[in-house]
């Protein structure tokens, strides 16, 4: 018995020590994530944040954006099936703007939590901080700049809604907020930040960084959306400083092949098998079911192992926009290679419809992986809107400037030599646009932007595809917001143009 | 009493908080208190000879039952003979057994005789007298008429029975047999021998002139009172069962040989529904027990397996030949010993134990060979039916072909082409399978062991599938001393899976599946190598065609379950029993893929490798302490009280490379990648800990009246700070009514009445869910050609989160007819789920998709019935039946103010809503479009435009239509409407077991009535697709032509639109096994060297009877998915099995 009692006193010893609480033992501590609470430490740690600001980029500059801004215009068309690309979209078939809203509000949440946790942080030096926020703030301007062009009036907010339980139920019940104000916020914002970027070119930036080049661009395309004449000539006076004449920079650096050129001033990042696209898949003439051939003619360069899919077609219109003298139309349009005329455009006595050409296509792409960099902005783009609105605040001199500029790259014996009047001038913009930044993610913006979004594409694509000519209606110029969005706001969001 | 205060020291661990103190203490705790139990001798009383008892008119039977409890003296009668017994009145003190016995037979019409220790009951008859002499005296022994028999007893097996009792017949003379089952006893000649053991069924033996005999004494057939059902920290007799428990008769399943544990149960259980994965060798189990309860979180049972809970990743890492019981608990009262983890039911599974055979062993080896097969294949197009197709759509394509000569079609002789290629055979096969098992068990009086070891290489139909495993069990027990048993549990499996095909007919793969690619995309090129050109896709494409996944890729997943349990039970004093265990599990999952080089998809960027290593242990201590005393002789009372501690770490790592050099070496050398850039890792690790107290008393009243009671506080940390802890109680009655006086006269054998509530938990869901998170990546944005970490908000902080909850209800009869021949339970229940855990969808302007949160209700009601009939029992036949069928009812009752959530849609087009949860609906509901033929001519188009009885993605004849129900003109999400429940109305199975002699058939059937399931691939297959294969009804399609009355879409029809088309009834007759076998005795033969060998015959899945037009109703590629039942999304198709089998004991 002696024993017993030993023993049941060393148990109660111990059991006694080990008052060690059920509280403690039931407690969750993660060993694997981080918490906002415990990050930003470091400036690295900012660094990675902002690095997260980027990575929605992927899910938007892909062959979904490609069509809806691209392939649903007065320049081209393709019609194999999907809503977006015959106007079949609607609330409950929302098409890619379903990925477009759920990408950018993504985005924008990271954004605005990375920003806020820079913000707060006691670790990291003021002086690092306006560099590190720019950053973050110009990512989350181009997801603005994105939504507002694909649904006009959307939501808004720059609070971290990430922060707790409330402060997300209160984003939650934003319904659409004015396009124009949400834009004159984010130009508030990316002037405030602008300053203290690399004022350099954004090929020159380490890491494919966006600077100030990318914010100016910004800038300015949200005030031509808003026709804030003054600030757009403002923020491109700002790029010429930077990028100085375009004669310096080759056309052939255009191609989507050429990655991250002096032109260029933001470009979404693609490489071999680590990020691939799949927009080359749309832009490629179609290929046989063995060896290099495409449409007929061998094209080594592109391999034997591509998946193509129906390709965009350029309409008449845009076909008639080319002289046969300018370099743009063979690489932007492909009627031949190597001098072999593809089948299509040699069909009905060489009148046939060309492929897009080699400025899309994707060398060795294997399967459907397309590893182009795809263009967002780039150099020409900005002397065309510097044209546009310099134009618009009539001031002939520095529009006819900038547009012969892009004009004189292709061909010096384009160049205006006088000033057409106005009006005359803004379509030549609108047409010099479409010869020369066609397939770069804008054409459906610019149109909608302009206002003769319904007109002009009722007037090209409308008349060679019939689907196109039944569905297409005004208000396609906007994407309707996805259903499921509209009954989780709890009828807060709405599609009134849609609800006819 | 001291070990009961100690006890409670180590149950109630302390309220403040030490935070120096680590988790080793919790560890080293455990391992104290099976020291100190150990360590404890507390001195009890044995047997004695002296009778205290004090009954008032008590049956007989009762006062035998407390004598042989008091004494250890056995007794022996025939039932019938106490039926006309008077009830007792008796109040000794220490008195002798004789006297006390003395006391219960005056005046009844019965008297005794004591044998050695057993107490041998007989009528009173002429002969009275001489019964009252003392046996030992035999004053007939010495007649001369008299002939010495010497004899033998033996069990079903052969093997010596020690102690069994034989009487001459008439006369109270009776001896013993010995270790070696031999006696000798002395009786006239002619006369009649009766041997009894416990146990098994008494014979009687008429000796004639015989002098030696051999008796074999079969196993009696276990009648329900006697059988012990394992309830959850305790067991029960099962007529003493409050709740409502199934238990499977496991002989039923002795002559059944499947490798799967669920195989096993399918159809066996009452409102138990078990549901394979998919047909794959070795892949997982679906249960749900009562139907779906959870949205968000698991609705699978929680599995029990020797106590030990979490202990089995998987129902099938067991060996079905290690099993000794299956317990299945349904209802509150039942599973709220469990608490949090009891809301989905509680399978309890034993394993076999050894068994005290005077130190010999038996060994039992066992082999099956067989093989598998497809049970029948799609019927899908063959190349002319395609080539037709094909043309008919350049029919379509433009009115100039319309008028074209058949020359001018893409294929101007369709039937030149003939069959075509056929997928589905080319990638299947008949695929053998071998199975062998060898088992020990026996022990001695102090030592019981069992183990066993086997090895499984099962090839899968679809080609280079396989599944190769090895398990290994130990179980042992060991009387430590009069007080003390001790004892282990040890197992392990390690399963190796091969299944190098990808996609099996998801129609989202409709390139590269083997039930869709089209019939005349060949499967070789002319040169006997393997194409890879898919002509169909789109504008044709270079593909990874089935044959390439199924020749060269390489997938294989590890799993290892090593899962230990040390236990010890400790009798201090009498009544008091304390359990302690401490058991470890721990599991390695390791998957290794590779897509080598070769594969046409990689031919320009080079092979592709994923790896991964999920390692994850659990360790559980309980304890409990249980008090049993009958107070007086009628109140039967048992309390128990436990306390249980776990902690469950899971560890992952896994890695991803791309572009290695060599195919042979990629998988391992994984350090030689070219370019690190192409290599992705990431790694996670979680920690889950448990702390519950759980309490339960059972009363009982002289067997009439029962109460049970349970109480458990459970607390999980996978909870929010403030809500980690939660009381899940329950209570049960039941009234054997058949105990009742007024009973007396009944022909019943049993009638019971049960009545249970209750509240059990769930917290299935993953961990630091009620925390925010920030993620990492390395495969986020490409920054100068590399991936840096970037770190982004990926979990919103929920300080609400806490336990779901499910207050059940349940009432049973119990009944027996006919001498227990036929036994039927009923059960009704009914159960309200609430604070659901669902995963509710945000506003995505949020940023954020979904959170998890308490939200909702659903309720569920069902009714059970199990019959157990033995239709024939005869010494040389028998026949034995039992059937089962289940009802459910499951709805959402509350979703908030969501008004659905969307579980599944159909992911092509505008991705309609196909199952979801809505208020009033089924929680199982299946949503589409009403299918309403195809418009036949433009007048039907056009007068539609003013009728709007129809809606189209396409308005051209020869397009399918559906019902506008709001007739709005709009095809909207507004026609997208309720179409049914995958819920059966009614579903179960019907066992059937024959003996003839030693032939022994067994026939067993599952059935489901009533439900739906949808096929989504019939959006291609369908709809007429060009760019797959079709179902080969897809013939009869309209044409203006040849078939202007079709119904069925023209070329090229698939316009994503989820119908009822593709419904299905999921209604199923399935003869699921069918064995027949034939058992040899070698022991005179082999001179007792070996004793039997069992041969059998055995098929699973031999025939099936459905509507539904894929290969099986039964399946769900939703694997464990808390939401999705009976989504066939490409499935691996449910095998057909024949197998030898032979089973050798000695």
């Amino acid at each position: 018995m002696k024993s017993i009692k030993l023993y049941l006193l060393a148990a109660l010893a111990i059991f006694a020590l080990s008052i060690s609480s059920c509280h403690k033992f039931l407690e969750e501590k993660p060993e694997s994530f981080s918490s906002a609470a415990n990050f930003y430490q470091t400036e690295a740690q900012a660094q990675a944040a902002v690095n997260g600001c980027y990575i929605n980029l992927y899910k938007i500059y892909n062959s979904g954006l490609m069509c809806i801004t691209e392939y649903t215009t007065d320049l081209a068309y393709l019609n194999a099936g999907s809503a977006d690309q015959t106007f079949g979209i609607n609330p409950a078939n929302p098409g890619f703007g379903a990925t477009i809203w759920t990408a950018c509000y993504n985005g924008i949440m990271i954004c605005n939590s990375t920003i806020a946790g820079i913000k707060k942080a006691t670790a990291i030096a003021e002086t690092k901080k306006p560099a590190l926020i720019g950053e973050a703030a110009t990512m989350r301007a181009l997801y603005y700049y994105i939504v507002t062009s694909t649904f006009g009036d959307v939501p808004f907010y720059t609070s971290d809604a990430s922060s707790s339980y409330e402060a997300m139920i209160q984003v939650a019940k934003l319904g659409r907020m004015p396009a124009a104000a949400t834009r004159d916020s984010m130009i508030a914002d990316l002037q405030k930040w602008a300053p203290a970027m690399p004022q350099t070119k954004s090929s020159s930036i380490a890491n494919n960084r966006a600077g100030a080049a990318v914010a100016y661009m910004l800038i300015g395309k949200m005030a031509l959306w808003n026709k804030e004449w003054d600030v757009c000539i403002n923020a491109m006076q700002k790029l010429k400083d930077i990028y100085g004449p375009l004669s310096q920079y080759s056309l052939t650096d255009t191609w989507f092949r050429n990655k991250n050129k002096p032109e260029s001033i933001f470009e979404v990042q693609y490489s071999g098998i680590v990020k691939v696209g799949n927009t080359a898949t749309q832009l490629t003439p179609p290929k046989a079911a063995t060896g290099a051939v495409y449409d007929g003619v061998t094209i080594p360069e592109l391999g034997s192992v591509a998946t193509t899919f129906t390709a965009a077609t350029p309409t008449d219109y845009f076909i008639s926009l080319y002289d046969t003298t300018d370099p743009r139309r063979n690489t932007t349009l492909a009627y031949t290679y190597n001098g072999t005329w593809f089948n299509r455009p040699k069909s009905n006595n060489y009148t046939g419809k060309p492929w897009p050409g080699p400025k899309f296509w994707c060398p060795n792409m294997s399967n459907q992986q397309d590893n182009n960099n795809q263009k967002v902005f780039r150099y020409a783009d900005a002397l065309l809107m510097l044209a546009e609105a310099a134009n618009e605040k009539d001031d002939p001199t520095t529009a006819m400037e900038a547009i012969n500029e892009v004009k004189a790259r292709a061909n010096a014996n384009f160049v205006l030599t006088s000033y057409p009047g106005k009006d005359a001038f803004l379509e030549e913009v609108k047409k010099e646009c479409a010869r020369e930044l066609f397939g770069e993610y804008g054409r459906k913006w610019d149109l909608v932007r302009w206002g003769d979004f319904y007109t002009r594409v009722k007037a090209t694509s409308a008349t060679e595809v019939q689907i196109i000519q039944e569905n297409l209606h005004p208000y396609h110029e906007y994407y309707p917001i996805p259903q499921a969005e509209v009954d989780r706001s709890g009828g807060v969001l709405t599609n009134d143009a849609y609800n006819h | 009493m001291q070990l009961i205060a100690l006890t409670q020291s180590i149950v109630f661990p302390c309220k403040n908080g030490n935070p120096l103190i680590k988790k080793t203490w919790l560890i080293m705790k455990m391992t104290i208190v099976l020291l100190t139990i150990a360590c404890l001798h507390v001195s009890a009383k044995g047997h004695a000879q002296s009778v205290t008892l004090t009954v008032k008119n008590a049956p007989l039977e009762k006062v035998f039952k407390e004598l042989k409890k008091q004494t250890g003296y056995d007794f022996w009668y025939e039932s019938e003979l106490l039926q006309n017994a008077k009830n007792v009145t008796l109040e000794v003190k220490n008195a002798s057994l004789t006297n006390t016995l003395d006391e219960c037979f005056r005046n009844q019409p019965l008297t005794y005789s004591i044998i050695q220790k057993i107490i041998v009951v007989k009528l009173k008859k002429r002969t009275e007298f001489s019964l009252l002499i003392p046996a030992q005296i035999k004053p007939l022994e010495v007649s001369p008429l008299l002939i010495n028999i010497n004899g033998t007893v033996t069990d079903e097996e052969g093997k010596p029975l020690e102690g069994a009792t034989i009487l001459v017949k008439g006369t109270p003379n009776g001896t013993k047999s010995d270790a070696n089952g031999n006696f000798s006893i002395s009786a006239e000649p002619n006369s009649t021998l009766i041997i009894s053991f416990v146990g098994y069924e008494s014979t009687e033996i008429k000796i004639g002139n015989r002098t030696t005999i051999t008796v074999q004494l079969k196993p009696s057939v276990a009648v329900g009172d006697e059988v012990v059902v394992q309830i959850g920290y305790g067991s029960v007799k099962k007529k003493d069962i409050t709740g409502a428990v199934s238990v499977v008769n496991m002989k039923d399943l002795q002559n059944i040989p499947v490798s799967r544990v669920d195989q096993m149960l399918a159809g066996r259980i009452a409102g138990a529904e078990f549901m394979s994965t998919d047909g794959a060798p070795g892949s997982g189990t679906t249960v749900r027990i009562r139907g779906t309860r959870s949205i968000s979180a698991s609705n699978e049972p929680l599995y029990v397996v020797d106590g030990v809970i979490d202990g089995i990743n998987n129902l099938n890492d067991l060996n079905p030949s290690d099993i000794a019981s299956i317990s299945v608990l349904k209802d509150a009262s039942s599973t709220a010993i469990y608490g949090s983890r009891g809301a989905n039911g509680v399978i309890i599974i034993t394993t076999k134990g050894g068994v005290d055979k005077n130190g010999k062993t038996d060994f039992n080896f066992r082999t099956s060979q067989g093989f598998a097969e497809m049970p029948s294949y799609l019927p899908l197009m063959t190349a002319t039916e395609y080539a037709q197709l094909l043309n008919d759509n350049f029919y379509f394509s433009s009115t100039a072909n319309q008028t074209k000569p058949l020359e001018d079609y893409p294929f101007p002789d369709p039937l030149s082409l003939g069959k075509g290629s056929d997928w589905q055979r080319a990638s299947t096969r008949r695929a053998p399978f071998s199975n062998y098992s060898l088992s020990a068990s026996g022990g001695s009086k102090n030592t019981r062991y069992f183990f066993s070891g086997g090895y499984d290489d099962v090839q899968g139909v679809i080609l280079n599938s396989s599944m190769k495993r090895y398990q290994f069990r130990l179980n042992l027990d060991q009387t430590l001393s009069k007080y003390v048993k001790a004892g282990v549990r040890l197992a392990y499996s390690n399963t190796t899976q091969e299944q190098p095909q990808r996609y099996l007919g998801a129609y989202s793969n409709w390139g590269v599946a083997f039930t869709m690619v089209a019939p005349i995309v060949p499967i070789y090129n002319p040169d006997g190598t393997l194409n890879s050109w898919n002509s169909q896709a789109y504008s044709g494409g270079i593909v990874d065609l089935p044959l390439f996944d199924l020749t060269l890729r390489k997938n294989s997943t590890n799993t290892g379950t090593l899962s230990s349990m040390l236990y010890m039970d400790v009798t201090p004093v009498k009544d008091i029993v304390l359990h302690s265990s401490v058991s470890y599990s721990n599991f390695n999952i390791v998957t290794n893929a590779l897509v080598p080089s070769t594969m046409p998809s990689r031919a320009a960027i080079g092979n592709a490798i994923s790896k991964s290593v999920n390692t994850n242990d659990n360790i559980l201590n309980e304890n409990t302490v249980t008090y049993k005393h009958t107070f007086g002789s009628d109140h039967h009372f048992d309390a128990m009280y436990g306390f249980t501690v776990q902690m469950q770490n899971f560890n992952r790592i896994s890695m991803s490379g791309s572009g290695y050099y060599s195919d042979e070496t990629a998988l391992w050398d994984i350090g030689s990648i070219p370019d690190k850039q192409n290599l992705g890792i990431s790694g996670a690790k979680e920690l889950q800990t448990r702390m519950s107290h759980l309490a339960r008393v059972n009363y009982n009243y002289a067997e009439k009246y029962y109460l049970t009671a349970t109480l458990r506080k459970d607390g999980a940390s996978n909870f929010a700070a403030n809500n980690k802890w939660a009381y899940f109680p329950s209570a049960a009655l039941r009234w054997n009514v058949l105990n009742e006086n007024f009973m007396k006269k009944s022909k019943l054998d049993e009638f019971a009445i049960r009545l249970s509530a209750g509240t059990a938990g769930n917290d299935a869901i993953s961990r630091y869910q009620s925390l925010d998170r920030l993620s990492s990546s390395t495969s986020g944005y490409l920054f100068g050609g590399t991936q840096p970490v970037a770190f982004y908000p990926s979990g919103l902080a929920n300080a609400g989160l806490k336990w779901e909850k499910t207050a059940m209800y349940n009432a049973g009869v119990d009944l027996s007819f006919f001498n227990r021949r036929l036994n039927v339970t009923l059960e009704v229940y009914k159960s309200e789920t609430s604070d659901l855990l669902l995963t509710v969808q945000l506003p995505t302007q949020t940023g954020f998709s979904s959170r998890l949160m308490n939200f909702g209700k659903t309720s569920n009601k069902g009714i059970e019935l199990t019959v157990n009939y033995d239709v024939i029992r005869k010494p040389d036949f028998s026949w034995q039946t039992s059937f089962t069928a289940a009802h459910d009812k499951q709805m959402v009752d509350e979703i908030g103010l969501l008004g659905r959530v969307v579980t599944n849609n159909l992911t092509y087009g505008p991705s309609y809503f196909i199952n979801g949860y809505q208020k009033g609906y089924p929680v199982n509901a299946s949503f589409g479009f009403q299918y309403a033929g195809v418009w036949h001519s433009q007048e039907e188009i056009d007068q539609n435009k003013t009728d709007k009885q129809y809606v189209s993605t396409s308005y051209q004849p020869g397009r399918q239509r559906y019902i506008d129900q709001n007739h709005d003109g709009v095809l909207n999400g507004d026609d997208d409407i309720y179409l049914g429940t995958s819920d059966p109305d009614i579903y179960g199975g019907w066992q059937n077991t024959f003996r003839y002699k030693k032939v022994f058939l067994s026939v067993f059937f599952n059935y489901s009535y009533g439900g739906v399931i949808y096929y989504p691939a019939g959006n291609f297959l369908g709809n007429a697709s060009i760019l797959t294969t079709g179902l080969q009804y897809m013939v009869n399609r309209w044409q203006p032509v040849r078939n202007p009355d079709g119904e069925l879409p023209r070329p090229n029809g698939q316009d994503n639109i989820p119908n009822d088309r593709f419904l299905y009834d999921a209604s199923f007759l399935r003869l699921k096994a069918a064995s027949i076998g034939y058992v040899f005795d070698l022991t005179k033969v082999t001179a007792s060297k070996l004793k039997t060998l069992a041969l059998s015959l055995n098929g699973s899945n031999l025939l099936l009877l459905k509507h539904y037009i894929g290969w099986d109703p039964e399946v769900n590629t939703s694997g464990t998915s808390s939401t999705l039942r009976r989504i066939d999304n490409g499935s691996y198709p449910a095998n057909r099995t024949i197998t030898f089998t032979a089973e050798l004991k000695f």
